[in-house]
């Protein structure tokens, strides 16, 4: 669940904190954003890598600064 | 049983209800399919609510100048809530003043356009979720959307004129969601509910307690109004506003027996018989409706929006909507 994981390493974070975020479930697509936009995260980037991950599954990279 | 207020057919675009006061109308009133109000006073005007994209409020906006010479310049937009279907259109008003409650200009901030037109781009990769989704916000054009925020902000309740007529501002939330606002004109005995009345479709409390709602319910009963305008479904009567009450008591009595008896809130979901309120569209919003009910009973956490929304589609397809 990444954004549980993504929930756990903000809550540990000081503010502005930059995290790097890698998955491959593709309801990341909506369930990051949405978490950051509705805790007042900030989304950096947000990026995918075709097929980069293990077994064939695309990569998804987002960067989330802490608000 | 018929919920419509029996002077007004529920038919797509501009109800005059009378002394200036008008309802701008969407069947079928499902997601995103929002009304919306103008309320006028000599040379000054007032709009309650924008529509979900800028086709859509631009359609409103001229029939609402057919109609009225004051409508020609907007004076004033009052937000009723932070849902894109309510708000949206506030840039087709780029001279008004727009005003809403703190919590709903926070959280539009928090939901912007661009968000959702997001996710109906990722949407064809999610499979039946993202094919739930696209069929229901898909039809409209996030694209043509420049957010606008509100620019006067609330935080109690607040009398704002238009010419010489009272508008009072009643915030009502959090219940549908943070910021609810009720827009009532003492003058047109109307009031304009946003969405803490949804009229023939099942409400979605993204937010509650339930016990606001309720509230809100009870001080729209107390009111001297006539006229209804809700956020979704036909111009309704009082009784409208009790059967919405009643939704809000009889599924709280049936989300909490069940969070008693250990079910997960999409269990209950799935268990729960909709009895009267079986042919109210949109019946999936009862997993929803649990998720943020059982969050108030005290389940930890609330579930990520592509769960609530699988969940839906699921619900969608195992208890299809009769006609």
């Amino acid at each position: 669940m990444p954004v549980l994981r993504l929930q756990k390493i903000l809550r540990d974070s000081a503010p502005k904190t930059r995290v790097t975020l890698l998955a491959t479930d593709p309801m990341a697509k909506v369930d990051v954003v949405h978490f950051a936009s509705e805790n007042g995260h900030r989304l950096i980037g947000q990026t995918t890598q075709a097929k980069a991950a293990p077994g064939g599954l695309d990569l998804l990279i987002f960067e989330i600064e802490k608000a | 049983m018929q919920l419509g207020h029996p002077k007004f057919a529920y038919e797509k675009g501009l109800h005059q209800i009378g002394n200036g006061a008008y309802a701008w109308l969407q069947p079928d009133g499902g997601w995103g399919w929002s009304n919306a109000g103008l309320v006028v006073d000599g040379d000054q005007s007032l709009l309650v609510d924008t529509l979900f994209d800028v086709p859509l409020t631009l359609d409103m906006l001229a029939a609402y100048q057919d109609a009225e010479s004051a409508a020609q310049s907007i004076n004033t937009v009052v937000n009723t809530h932070h849902n894109g279907d309510h708000c949206n259109g506030n840039c087709c008003c780029p001279d008004a003043q727009i005003i809403a409650h703190r919590a709903t200009a926070e959280h539009m901030q928090a939901e912007p356009p661009e968000m959702m037109q997001s996710f109906l781009d990722a949407a064809p990769e999610l499979g039946e979720m993202g094919k739930y989704f696209t069929s229901c916000f898909g039809p409209f054009d996030f694209k043509s959307v420049t957010q606008k925020l509100p620019d006067t902000l609330i935080d109690d309740e607040t009398t704002i004129k238009v010419g010489d007529k009272d508008v009072h501002l009643i915030p009502v939330g959090p219940a549908h969601t943070p910021g609810d606002t009720l827009a009532y004109v003492p003058a047109d005995r109307t009031v304009y509910t946003g969405d803490i009345l949804f009229i023939g479709g099942h409400p979605i409390i993204w937010e509650g307690p339930v016990q606001n709602w309720i509230n809100a319910c009870d001080r729209i009963i107390d009111m001297d109004v006539e006229t209804i305008v809700p956020g979704h479904g036909p111009i309704t009567t009082k009784a409208g506003v009790e059967e919405v009450r009643h939704y809000m008591v009889t599924m709280r009595n049936e989300a909490r027996a069940r969070y008693e008896a250990g079910m997960n809130y999409k269990e209950a979901a799935f268990d729960i018989a909709l009895g009267v309120f079986d042919d109210w569209g949109d019946r999936e919003r009862i997993v929803i409706n649990c998720a943020t009910m059982f969050h108030e009973f005290g389940a930890q956490g609330k579930p990520e929006i592509t769960e609530l929304f699988t969940a839906m589609a699921e619900y969608a397809a195992a208890f299809p909507q009769k006609d």
